[in-house]
């Protein structure tokens, strides 16, 4: 206990004395994270919003996959890409394991199930009569789309930030797909258990908190946005 | 100035949950006509205007606006449908009614002034700049009305437009929407669960019952002649009365209701003597008069009764009177307020009820 007790004050003492490490680690995870979200979000938005209202063969069949994809095993799909990514693999030749791409593109597998199936639901919530009278207006798929987004964008938002809490917290990935290089694909969750490994508690707990503190704002964010539950 | 515009079924069936929801093999609305379809909840009607709107693609069978199928994007924005409850999208009144023509590539300086114009003459004006979702039910419905009309669409679909809505909104709506029809030559399709909402927007009545038309004419012939007992009870046809027949004469036959002989002219093939019908007339078809009053012109049947209940309803008064046998035959009769003060119509007082032979209409039972 007593050890644990050191390691929060030490790991505190680190955050506030501007360890470049910790806080070079904190912002590339952000980037990361943030780039694959936003990257997931441009064609996982649109696609949970067709799923929902769209013309679909198999939409149920649509729909549980999308499902399964947000409790897929990181580590798992860290284990897909990289086979995809190795040097005989069949996209070897760009050379991106190991780089700060081939973490962003796992990340993005990782965010995209999560932020088209939330947007699917945050869509699918809406009234009927909301859905029929966007038709009604006259608009082709992308406009109903955009429309439909706007009336869903408080679910939508939740779905983003799920998608980024998601990729920020995973470790089997960045871990396969980044390989953990100090300065380059090390992120919050690699960098955690690398001084865990080594017995630096202290930098493992500090950088713990500031993942739970970036965890809790994404959390908390999205739990403020739910709609509220109509009395 | 938009005109109107022919809407079609051919061979349509529609599932819905993998329950038959609609089956219309064929239906077709001619440019400029005014139809209004009723029918219980769950007939299938707002699936029906959906599908005329090509808004959902029928399981089976086609869809047309004009020669184009409905569903296509081209053929869709020449009509304009207002579903039940129309909601209000995001944005100021005046931002809802623009967006019609946003979607269509009509430029900003354009849209405003379509819209302002439009605003203007609902007299919503002052509605334009508050958030849509913060409007009362019947502004919201009215600015969704010069939402659909803003395109000046050559077919207006309205799905039950008037729920919620108090009497004078419902009003100005009616008023509306009848007054922008007929000036612009659109096609109305209206779908409500109310009389005289029918009667007063549309010339043709379509009757829509698990989901297959059971029903299809102009208005005051389907009022006047309803297909069956449950067809006359859901169009307000109050006096729906078990008969027999007993006799006929040159234009139709002589029923008996519990002792009371009435004349019925026929347009359909006579019922045979003997069996049970159902002898139907609405209550708006019922003269009273005074008990002692001589008969006006040559009304075929004049029963006597007496007054059993008055009860003042919305722009009318609703009498039901006993009479036949033992007073067992139960009559409705809708009058005005001033036939009210005029017989001294209340509980107990005697009363002539007359009966024009046309009015009746009789149905096997």
């Amino acid at each position: 206990m007593q050890e644990i007790l050191q390691g929060l004050t030490a790991g505190i003492h680190l955050l506030l004395a501007g360890d470049p490490e910790v806080w070079g680690t904190t912002a590339r995870t952000l980037v990361f994270s943030g780039s694959a979200t936003v990257l997931a979000a441009l064609v996982a938005i649109p696609s949970g919003i067709w799923v929902a209202v769209g013309r679909v063969p198999a939409r149920r069949l649509f729909v549980a996959a999308l499902y399964a994809g947000m409790g897929m095993p990181t580590v798992l799909v860290g284990l897909v890409l990289t086979m995809l990514l190795w040097r005989e693999g069949p996209l070897g030749r760009f050379r991106l394991l190991f780089t700060p791409p081939a973490v962003v593109l796992g990340q993005i597998a990782i965010a995209f199930p999560m932020v088209a199936g939330l947007s699917h639901a945050a869509v699918n919530g809406l009234e009927r009569r909301v859905v029929l009278q966007v038709r009604a207006l006259g608009t082709n798929g992308r406009q109903g789309a955009w429309l439909l987004a706007i009336e869903a964008r408080r679910g939508i938002l939740v779905a983003l930030l799920a998608g980024f809490g998601h990729a920020l917290s995973e470790v089997g990935a960045a871990m396969m797909l980044g390989g953990n290089l100090a300065g380059e694909t090390r992120v919050l969750t690699t960098a955690t258990v690398l001084a865990a490994r080594m017995g630096r508690f202290d930098l493992a707990i500090g950088l713990g908190a500031l993942l739970f503190a970036i965890a809790l704002l994404v959390n908390g964010g999205a739990a403020a946005l739910q709609p509220r539950a109509r009395g | 100035m938009a005109s109107g515009i022919g809407l079609r079924l051919d061979g349509v069936a529609h599932t819905r949950a993998g329950r038959d929801v609609l089956d219309v093999p064929a239906l077709a609305i001619a440019p400029g006509e005014a139809v209004a379809i009723v029918g219980p909840n769950g007939a299938g009607k707002s699936t029906l205007l959906a599908i005329l709107a090509g808004l959902e693609t029928p399981a089976r069978g086609a869809a047309r606006i004009g020669e184009l199928p409905a569903a296509r994007l081209e053929a869709r924005r020449r009509v304009a449908l207002v579903p039940q409850d129309a909601p209000l999208l995001e944005g100021t009144a005046a931002a809802n009614v623009e967006r019609p023509l946003s979607l269509r590539g009509v430029g900003a300086r354009e849209r405003r002034r379509r819209a302002s114009a439009l605003l203007e003459s609902m007299g919503l004006h002052g509605l334009a700049r508050r958030p849509g979702k913060a409007l009362s039910g019947g502004e919201a419905r009215r600015v969704a009305l010069a939402r659909a009309l803003v395109t000046e669409p050559e077919a207006l679909l309205l799905d039950e437009p008037f729920n919620g809505v108090d009497d004078p909104a419902r009003e100005r709506l009616v008023a509306e929407i009848r007054a922008g029809a007929r000036a612009a030559g659109r096609t109305l399709v209206l779908v409500t669960q109310r009389r005289d909402e029918a009667l007063r927007l549309a010339t043709r009545l379509i009757v829509l019952w698990q989901g297959q038309v059971r029903q299809d004419g102009p208005i005051d012939q389907v009022l006047a002649r309803p297909a069956d007992t449950s067809v006359a009870r859901f169009l307000g046809l109050d006096n729906v009365l078990r008969a027999r027949v007993v006799g006929d004469d040159a234009d139709g036959v002589i029923v008996d209701l519990l002792g009371v002989a009435l004349h019925a002219a026929l347009a359909s093939p006579r019922p045979p003597l003997g069996p049970d019908v159902w002898v139907v007339f609405s209550p708006e078809q019922v003269e009273l008069r005074a008990p002692s009053s001589a008969p006006v012109g040559s009304p075929r049947n004049i029963v006597p009764a007496r007054v059993v209940a008055v009860v003042p309803r919305e722009g009318r008064v609703e009498v039901t009177l006993a009479a036949g046998f033992a007073g067992g035959l139960s009559i409705v009769a809708a009058v005005t307020r001033t036939a009210v003060d005029e017989l001294a119509l209340r509980p107990g007082v005697e009363a002539q009820v007359v009966l024009k032979a046309t009015a009746l209409h009789v149905v096997p039972a």
